[in-house]
């Protein structure tokens, strides 16, 4: 406990040592983790192999919300599973391992290819049942009945439903050229989005899923489109200059994004039903990477119109634009917190990005990547806990998510260079 | 490159002599003027000779012999260098514009692509806008420099396509550039 809050020190560094109470309190969260323990998974409705993979994506999906730590496997294996999920006994020997929570799961085979999975949390202290919860589905979903599960107990320890069913759209040149994935918020399930043979870049979803923006040099200059399931493409915004950075607002009535005229980069938004577009900004500067806040009312973007490109903040309409008070001296890729209070981006230090939150109310910064490889474009997951980030630390661009503090850092992709993450809302 | 700088060296050096100019490269000036009359003369018959010098000058010995794929890969208009996050035209910038503006002058046919490229180290949505502002700053000059818009087009690549693969100084000058592509002749 005590190497942890040195540690934290550390890496928060002196800078801060004025911020100390607003740090202290996000320290707090990340050290009181709930000490988790899962028994081995019981039931005939999977073989040994596929019960000790669900276990396994349990342990992840509860380790990765920054909540929980979870015993480890070696120590939980000192102590029998209970033969049913309802039956626990022992609790003093799970206790003995450290497990102050005990999680216990089955898997059962029921007519028709389905399987049941009853997932029980049980408080090893007073040996008494936290919840007992039951899902069904066909065996193909099983994965999808465990992030549910998940998702349940995080929400019983939170008041804040899970994000273990989202997923990530990003860029990836696996195939050669870039184009557009998704995958699952671990990085399972990875699927190709878009098959344009072209360079494809800055993906955007839609809040009801169905459509996706992004840049695309598929008519030999970067445009902008919108591709809609069951509707296919069409070209928002083409002209002689670039078409980029697209983001939909909270009600995805609007799609918010920048183009030149005349090699001047400005903010426009598009309405999609009647298809008309506004222009918002009107500087000879570059203003770019607009991101809605999530009341939708303010839009925040990245423009060099006092020298080097920073983050500013506008209303909807284009007007009242403020700078935010962000490190170092070239800012990018602001992202809004689902919450609406802070604000992600990108600070370059030595050539190098690292990713950093500006708190609004507060009027602090904290620093979350330090000099490890560059890290850029962050974006946060549904429920505000983590960020994920593209960063060359192992040499090629790959994808990592964090919590908010910058712990519980965790590799998604490994193939090719994959940048461009979107959290899909 | 250097073999057709030398080539083309060669060819001058060639044709000079030839053409019995006496003190072409060093004329010893004042006292020969009656000289200069019979060389100048000579190069008048032979205008074909002379184009052929013109072109030797600004790179290029047979425009019309060859195809855009050709002139393209000889890389017949240089790509020219900015500062780090900057659009603005350096001096040695605006001397090779000059140039590409005589070329194209000389060439009243020819279409060119303008592409706006940038070094790694920026993000790459800023990037997008940087290589578009860059492109658009070279297009500007040349039209100032007399040539037609109709001539050109530009296109940003921000830093997808860097010239040089690395990560120093040397490598970001060369990506941060604008480059040429003739589309049509």
């Amino acid at each position: 406990m005590k190497r942890t809050i040195v540690f934290l020190m550390l890496i928060i560094g002196l800078p801060v040592l004025a911020q100390q109470e607003f740090e202290l309190t996000l320290s707090t969260k990340g050290l009181d983790l709930i000490e988790i323990g899962i028994a081995g998974f019981t039931g005939d409705g999977a073989d040994a192999v596929t019960k000790e993979n669900c276990r396994k994506l349990l342990s992840r999906d509860l380790q990765l919300t920054g909540v929980f730590h979870v015993i480890p496997e070696k120590n939980m294996n000192l102590v029998p599973s209970p033969a049913a999920p309802e039956n626990v006994k022992n609790c003093e020997a799970f206790l003995s391992v450290g497990a102050k929570v005990l999680i216990t799961g089955e898997i059962r085979s029921e007519k028709g290819g389905q399987i049941l999975f009853t997932g029980v949390v049980t408080d090893a202290k007073t040996c008494k049942k936290i919840i007992t919860r039951r899902y069904r589905g066909e065996t193909g979903l099983l994965k999808k009945l465990i992030h549910s599960f998940a998702d349940d107990v995080i929400f019983v320890f939170t008041g804040k439903r899970g994000i273990t069913n989202s997923r990530i759209a990003f860029v990836s040149d696996r195939t050669g050229h870039r184009e557009i994935f998704i995958m699952d918020y671990n990085g399972d399930d990875l699927r190709q989005l878009t098959k344009i043979n072209s360079t494809t870049i800055f993906p955007a979803i839609s809040p009801d899923r169905k459509r996706i923006a992004f840049t695309s040099f598929r008519n030999h200059n970067p445009d902008l489109f919108l591709m809609t399931v069951g509707k296919g493409i069409e070209t928002i915004y083409h002209a002689e200059g670039i078409g980029s950075t697209p983001d939909f607002s909270p009600d995805g009535k609007w799609l918010l994004f920048s183009a030149s005229k005349d090699g001047n980069t400005d903010i426009y938004v598009y309405n999609i039903a009647t298809k008309t577009t506004t222009r918002l900004t009107h500087h000879i500067a570059i203003d770019t990477s607009p991101r809605f806040s999530p009341n939708g009312k303010e839009i925040v973007f990245t423009s060099d119109r006092y020298g080097a490109p920073r983050i500013y903040v506008m209303d909807r309409d284009g007007l009242n634009i403020r700078r935010l008070n962000t490190m170092g001296s070239y800012n990018d890729s602001p992202a809004w917190s689902p919450d609406g209070s802070r604000v992600a981006y990108v600070a370059m230090f030595n050539n190098k990005f690292d990713i950093f939150i500006y708190n609004i109310a507060a009027d602090k910064n904290i620093r979350l990547t330090h000099g490890d490889g560059s890290n850029e474009y962050p974006a946060w997951s549904p429920d505000g806990r983590r960020i994920v980030f593209s960063s060359n630390r192992s040499g090629s661009w790959q994808l990592y998510s964090m919590n908010v503090n910058g712990t519980g850092l965790l590799q998604l992709t490994k193939k090719g260079n994959n940048t461009c993450p979107f959290w899909v809302r | 490159m250097k073999l057709r700088a030398i080539f083309s060296v060669c060819a001058v050096v060639l044709l000079t002599v030839s053409c019995h100019k006496a003190p072409a490269p060093n004329p010893k000036p004042a006292p020969q003027p009656k000289k200069t009359e019979p060389a100048a003369k000579t190069v008048t018959e032979s205008p074909l000779e002379n184009s052929q010098i013109n072109e030797n000058a600004l790179g290029n010995n047979s425009f019309s012999g060859k195809s855009v794929d050709d002139l393209n890969r000889e890389e017949t208009l240089q790509d020219v260098y900015f500062d780090f996050d900057k659009s603005a035209l350096t001096g040695a910038t605006r001397d090779e514009l000059a140039k590409h503006a005589e070329w194209l002058k000389a060439h009243p046919s020819v279409k060119i692509v303008i592409e706006g490229h940038c070094d790694e180290r920026g993000t790459e949505q800023y990037n997008m806008a940087l290589g578009d502002r860059r492109a658009t700053s070279v297009k500007n000059y040349l039209i100032s420099l007399g040539i037609s818009p109709d001539r050109m087009r530009t296109i940003s690549y921000g830093e997808l396509r860097p010239k040089v693969k690395g990560h120093g100084e040397w490598a970001w000058s060369q990506n941060r550039r604008c480059h040429f592509v003739i589309v049509e002749k």
